[in-house]
């Protein structure tokens, strides 16, 4: 080998090795442009991940009719030393509610009298944004003032009775005033409750509170803090054994 | 690698071919931005709409339902500047195939509901669903994803394989196909 080619095969090699240097020094950068762009994503992302969470908690504050314990909370009807608790979540636009309870509010509310049961109404107005009206949020403002009444029950399956057959068709408060009449409440405070809407955030906060329970459709219910299936909740829908047979099941497991 | 398959490559093309995909890529990035937006602004709607899915864990759905939005936001923001064209591209038209597998299954299972794409989902009514027309929209922007997987290069477009002769490196370059590098010049200024 000449000195002359192991000179250049020298610059070739250092050549090389420069190359190779930048190469990696392009690599190295690009790997912590990279890393930064991952770290900002996922950073960004969790804030607004809080932030909608924070968006979606409802009202901070709001009036709650009697009988509710908790922002955001259901209307409760029945003795605390009941042994079953059942949370039902409904639309008073939904026709499945109304066919429910068709089938069920007569042996509910007897069940209810009888100590065996506590219920848990929880208003949702989630349909108003299907049909573009405000009438589940109105009716579940005016359930919230027949509470105060204690005859929230009552009330709520009068108005399911009173459902219009064409479905999106909605509620006028003048109706939901007069069904709140005809079961007897006479207090000169009521139209007015109606209309004001004093229960509005509430309303939005229990709509809310759909969320995390993961309740997407009405109705839903909850036997003892267990969600009842749909195969299980089929039944229910037609037969009133069904839901009596549930309840039976829950009051003997504990 | 010999210019006539440099020609065939992907971040290779006529200048017709570089508007088309200036197309593609505005078109798909006003949709996600569409989506993400109005999904946005309700918060407590896009959380359900998950959930109406009945596919993931309560509580996943929820943080899902407020977290998809940004990324279709930062999605459709890299679509329409062209900023890493082809890997994004790449995730969208995933993001699809995961959009059109949710709804399919919501079909099989006998749900009723809204998909929540734009907005709005949860229950709906049985027989006011439209799992049709919605696979069909997706398979749609699919189509568009793809033609960007294939035709990457576009002219408007932030990303060095889109611009004449800078030589910039891309973020995402990492990303790109080999022939990236090799060609990129070459396809702007193809050489005597």
């Amino acid at each position: 080998m000449s000195s002359k080619e192991s000179r250049r095969s020298a610059r070739e090699k250092l050549a090389e090795e420069r190359r190779r240097q930048v190469e990696a020094e392009r690599r190295r950068s690009r790997i912590i442009n990279i890393a930064i762009a991952v770290v900002v994503i996922l950073a960004v992302t969790t804030i607004f991940v809080l932030v909608q969470k924070s968006r979606n908690s409802g009202p901070a504050t709001a009036t709650l009719p009697k009988t509710v314990t908790q922002d955001g909370g259901g209307v409760t009807v029945g003795q605390d030393s009941a042994p079953v608790t059942v949370d039902m979540w409904l639309d008073f636009q939904c026709p499945n509610c109304k066919q429910f309870e068709t089938v069920n509010a007569p042996q509910m509310a007897a069940m209810t009298d009888s100590g065996q049961i506590r219920v848990v109404y929880h208003p949702l107005s989630f349909l108003d944004q299907h049909w573009q009206n405000t009438a589940s949020a109105l009716a579940a403002n005016a359930f919230g003032c027949s509470a105060d009444y204690g005859l929230a029950q009552k009330y709520q399956s009068t108005v399911f009775a009173n459902q219009p057959p064409v479905e999106g068709t909605g509620y006028t408060s003048d109706q939901l005033i007069q069904w709140g009449k005809d079961i007897g409440i006479t207090d000169s405070n009521w139209p007015s409750c109606v209309q004001d809407q004093p229960y509005a955030n509430w309303v939005k906060q229990v709509e809310s509170s759909m969320t995390s329970q993961g309740v997407t459709g009405t109705p839903t219910l909850f036997i003892n803090g267990q969600r009842v299936s749909p195969k299980e909740q089929g039944p229910m829908m037609t037969d009133p054994a069904a839901f009596k047979q549930a309840v039976a099941a829950a009051a003997s497991g504990g | 690698m010999t210019d006539v398959d440099a020609r065939s490559g992907p971040f290779t093309g006529s200048e017709l071919q570089k508007w088309l995909s200036t197309v593609a890529r505005v078109a798909l990035g006003l949709v996600l931005l569409a989506a993400s937006l109005l999904k946005m602004v309700d918060p407590h709607q896009a959380a359900a709409a998950v959930q109406a899915y009945q596919i993931l864990p309560v509580r996943m759905a929820e943080y899902v339902g407020y977290g998809l939005p940004l990324i279709e936001f930062f999605l459709a923001v890299a679509l329409i500047v062209g900023f890493g064209t082809r890997l994004v591209a790449w995730i969208t038209a995933g993001l699809m195939v995961v959009f059109i597998i949710g709804v399919a299954s919501a079909w099989a299972r006998g749900l009723s509901i809204d998909c929540g794409c734009f907005g709005g989902g949860g229950a709906v009514a049985p027989g006011h669903t439209r799992y049709v027309q919605e696979i069909v929209r997706d398979l749609g922007f699919i189509g568009l994803a793809v033609w960007l997987i294939r035709f990457p290069m576009s002219r408007l477009a932030l990303d060095r394989s889109g611009r004449a002769g800078t030589g910039d490196e891309g973020l995402f370059d990492e990303f790109d196909d080999d022939e990236d590098d090799d060609l990129a010049d070459d396809s702007e200024e193809p050489r005597a």
